[in-house]
């Protein structure tokens, strides 16, 4: 079977001037001083075109903090990519935003932490909230598509229907409300991030409705914690399936996390070429289509709609990569996920922030 | 909204046809993209701001001779129907 990937996640940075407590990068970044120059970028970008790729999703850390981001704009374009910038507009005002969309630029991906402005900056660990509604109000007025992204935990699903409000009247065309996934160093503030189960339920009815009543309006995504789930996310749409992401460095990964699962060698897009780090690298077969897999998953009728489940999860909360992702109810480590929401159920008091200091 | 001859459709912000060689069936929206195949590639690109649906209907019944010219009708207004509602098509 071969697969041809579709969306190319490119970490041009890991720089950031946030310190969001639910970060998805790794916990070791790459140094500015190992960052792939633009030229590097453009091969990849050229590459990938012809590989089948069809979108670029250009994010970090910051990509603004790139002064070279208009550059990469502009190649992802002339290589027939379709770009999304993926940022938290700190870096951002009009003149820049006007040089990007001539360069190309597709889509803008926006995030809040919040509706409530001194929550959102506890979250972030910065001063950001009062720039990015100054920026929402300068994207709308351009012709481009604009994606409001929220992050959703614990400390902020009861302020749901406000985020929501918020989105109808900014001018964007979507509103992601993504919860935090246990990666990274997320997975550091899990026990003060995770929902309780009556959030979540109460949130999964309000977003329900509002999908219902803005539809044709404004289109809503959700992406719900996994931890609560019965059986676990398609994670990827299946390892090495649909997506390749590349690091400041140039490091080529399945996903955002495979970096924690130890063995794994991460091919080199400055010595390889992407179709063979794409069609035979060690890294992105290595848990490609089912011959890995262990029971129950082997014999499950569920093994071609969730491949498993995560891979990275399964290392995470087990210490085995090749072990079915302990979300499912089927799994056999299914306990220790039990464990935790038991914890977040009876949890009295609030465990407090651990906040990610910035080494990049 | 309601999609009618008299609408004059264009592509929402951030929709566009594919350029690259291999790609010129996919309409690229954010996070996804559409497979338009034959006819359909043919009246999203039609879908410029300019024409109205009417005037794109003419010029599929021009391309499609032997095809039942009401039938054309509906299908078009079906499929920029269904792409309004995906949020990809607009009024200009």
């Amino acid at each position: 079977m071969k697969y041809t990937p579709r969306a190319l996640i490119a970490e041009i940075t890991h720089r950031c001037p946030l310190h969001c407590v639910y970060c998805s990068n790794p916990l070791e970044m790459q140094r500015r001083a190992d960052e792939m120059p633009a030229a590097d970028w453009i091969s990849i970008f050229e590459q990938a075109a012809a590989l089948g790729i069809l979108h670029l999703h250009l994010t970090g850390g910051e990509p603004l903090a790139r002064r070279d981001l208009v550059e990469l704009v502009r190649a992802g374009r002339a290589s027939g990519l379709y770009s999304n910038l993926i940022t938290s507009g700190v870096g951002l005002d009009e003149a820049r935003l006007d040089t990007l969309i001539e360069a190309g630029l597709d889509h803008i991906q926006l995030s809040f932490q919040d509706v409530a402005e001194g929550e959102a900056n506890e979250f972030a660990g910065a001063r950001s909230h009062a720039l990015k509604l100054r920026l929402a109000e300068i994207i709308r007025a351009r012709r481009i598509a604009f994606t409001i992204n929220i992050v959703v935990h614990r400390r902020n699903l009861d302020r749901l229907e406000e985020m929501i409000a918020f989105a109808e009247q900014s001018g964007a065309q979507r509103l992601e409300i993504a919860n935090v996934q246990y990666y990274g160093w997320a997975l550091r503030n899990r026990d003060a991030l995770l929902p309780t189960r009556d959030q979540l339920r109460r949130s999964v009815e309000i977003l329900e409705a509002a999908r219902e009543r803005l539809q044709g309006r404004l289109r809503l995504e959700f992406v719900l914690p996994d931890y609560y789930a019965k059986y676990p996310k398609p994670c990827m749409n299946g390892w090495g399936r649909q997506l390749m992401l590349i690091d400041p460095a140039g490091r080529a990964m399945p996903c955002h996390a495979a970096g924690v699962i130890p063995g794994m060698v991460f091919p080199s897009t400055r010595e390889q070429s992407l179709r063979w780090i794409w069609e035979e690298s060690p890294a992105f077969t290595r848990f490609r289509g089912e011959d890995w897999m262990p029971e129950p998953c082997r014999s499950c009728d569920r093994r071609e709609r969730d491949f498993g489940g995560c891979r990275c999860q399964a290392f995470l909360l087990t210490g085995d990569a090749t072990a079915t992702d302990p979300v499912c109810i089927l799994a056999p480590a299914h306990g220790v996920v039990e464990e935790v929401l038991q914890r977040v159920e009876s949890a009295a008091a609030d465990p407090g922030w651990i906040y990610r200091v910035d080494t990049a | 909204m309601i999609i009618d001859t008299a609408t004059v459709p264009r592509l929402a912000p951030g929709c566009r046809l594919g350029s690259a060689p291999g790609q010129e069936d996919m309409l690229l929206v954010p996070e996804a993209a559409l497979r338009m195949k034959g006819p359909a590639r043919m009246i999203v690109e039609r879908c410029d701001g300019q024409r109205t649906v009417a005037d794109i209907v003419d010029e599929l019944r021009g391309l499609f001779p032997s095809e039942d010219a009401a039938r054309i009708e509906t299908e078009v207004v079906a499929l920029l129907t269904r792409l309004h509602g995906r949020g990809v098509i607009q009024r200009a």
